[in-house]
């Protein structure tokens, strides 16, 4: 487990870039570095950065061109864009150290799905971000009577889902101001604690279990069944299958800690998914973050 | 015995340029076969077991011998620089570095392999390594008549021309 450092952070996901857009990137100012959350590389454009102010322009960026573009994917899949087809067709993937590329292009359709991308258009690269001690202004509002309660967080994309839900499981491993629980992760996408190795990349607690590469709904039964679990754990419930894993997890009496994209509690009525979750009662707590300025807010709802 | 010595000298330079040129002939077809072998390989990997790269090159590397091994190892030795180099340079690097005896539409095929390798899907890549086998099969097959044709006949050239120069010379 190495130090968490915010520009080293940024030269890790800048160095997936070919050679040309790399040092425009690597000269931008150390300040910019450590705000940097996204380079964006659009073809016919320069570079740019999404910093919480906004996308500015990368200094000294030359237009990005569809090579470049191809070769990002080259060297983020080391050469081996086979081994990464199922995550391109969905339009991202994760690289080594939990960055995501979100790709954009002309899709290939195959039997009426999304076979692969092709003439890629544009590139997000968001860079992985570790926040110690973002989860601290809620925590405690998560728990009653001392035990911890099924929470989701909910945001738009962009507002640190994963980032809160990384620290809130490193804080619940490790007793970090609540008492200390054994956590189990359904980490599909690789990028709660970006495992590498065996080891994870992030701080995720010394009591945390982490099932990388698996679909959330079987990670969660594999780690409820195999690894005894106080807490479970997984990233953007999108899917039925998912929902069903929480419920049988739920009702096993493990404690659940998820996100959602969303915009608050109306939002989610809206949607039949999670319509059905929170009729189920399912989750107790909702965590809403929105975007302030330099920062972020967050609101506890106490659901029942 | 001087004179001897000389003559002896004088034939066997020759008939080893001679041995030389027909021992390349019956080389070449069988590097093209374990080549193309190493390709079809290759392709097997890709389709079934989503082999990455790196990982590819560096198993083939240790199951050849000869150019072909060289070529993969220069390959996963220059797959640490990527992101400095493209793959398709990798490529081309290795490819002009080992001393594959390769030529004609042979070699056109594995360079347009260089540039689909890492770049594209896996059936992309399947069907340029597809087409190298192919081209490289016909290339082998082309070398084998070729080193029929050739081969006694460079040896019995190189045996003459000693003993011709024996005979003007000494």
């Amino acid at each position: 487990m190495t130090q968490y450092d915010p520009a080293a952070r940024y030269l890790e996901a800048a160095a997936l870039l070919p050679p040309n857009l790399r040092l425009s990137a690597q000269s931008l100012g150390a300040e910019e570095q450590v705000r940097a959350e996204e380079l964006r590389l659009r073809t016919g454009r320069p570079m740019t950065v999404v910093c919480p102010e906004g996308e500015i322009p990368v200094p000294g960026g030359a237009e990005v061109t569809r090579t470049d573009l191809e070769l990002v994917l080259e060297i983020a899949t080391r050469a081996s864009a086979h081994t990464a087809q199922p995550q391109i067709s969905s339009g991202f993937f994760t690289v080594r150290g939990g960055h995501r590329i979100g790709i954009c292009g002309s899709a290939v359709l195959q039997d009426g799905r999304v076979y692969n991308l092709r003439h890629i258009s544009s590139l997000a690269i968001r860079i992985a971000r570790e926040v110690s001690g973002a989860a601290r202004p809620i925590l405690d509002k998560l728990w009653h009577e001392g035990a911890l309660q099924n929470t989701l967080l909910v945001s738009p994309p962009g507002c640190g889902k994963t980032t809160l839900l990384r620290d809130l499981i490193r804080c619940i491993s490790d007793g970090d101001g609540c008492p200390a629980l054994r956590v189990g992760v359904a980490d599909e996408r690789g990028e709660l604690a970006a495992m590498r190795d065996g080891t994870a990349q992030f701080h995720v607690g010394g009591r945390t279990d982490v099932m990388d590469g698996c679909p959330k709904e079987k990670g969660l039964l594999m780690l409820l069944r195999g690894l005894n679990p106080q807490v479970l754990a997984a990233d953007e419930i999108t899917a039925p299958e998912d929902c069903r894993a929480l419920e049988t997890a739920a009702n096993c009496g493990v404690s659940l800690l998820c996100s959602a994209h969303g915009l608050d509690l109306e939002d989610l009525k809206t949607r039949p998914l999670y319509r059905d979750l929170l009729e189920r009662k399912i989750f107790r707590r909702l965590v809403l973050i929105r975007r302030t300025g330099h920062g972020r807010e967050y609101q506890v709802v106490e659901l029942c | 015995m001087l004179r001897l010595a000389g003559a002896l000298l004088l034939a066997i330079g020759p008939a080893m340029i001679g041995f030389h040129a027909a021992d390349r002939l019956r080389r070449r077809p069988r590097r093209l076969r374990e080549l193309a072998a190493a390709l079809e390989q290759m392709e097997r990997e890709i389709a079934y077991r989503l082999t990455p790269l790196p990982e590819l090159f560096s198993s083939l590397s240790q199951e050849y011998s000869g150019p072909v091994g060289e070529l993969f190892a220069c390959c996963a030795r220059d797959m640490d620089g990527l992101g400095q180099r493209s793959m398709a340079q990798i490529w081309r690097g290795a490819l002009s570095g080992a001393a594959l005896d390769v030529e004609g539409r042979g070699l056109r095929a594995l360079e347009e392999l260089g540039e689909v390798l890492g770049r594209y899907d896996g059936e992309a890549v399947r069907s340029a390594l597809k087409r190298a086998c192919a081209e490289l099969s016909i290339a082998a097959d082309e070398a084998e008549r070729e080193w029929e044709r050739k081969g006694r006949m460079n040896q019995v050239l190189g045996l003459t021309a000693g003993a011709l120069l024996v005979i003007l010379l000494v």
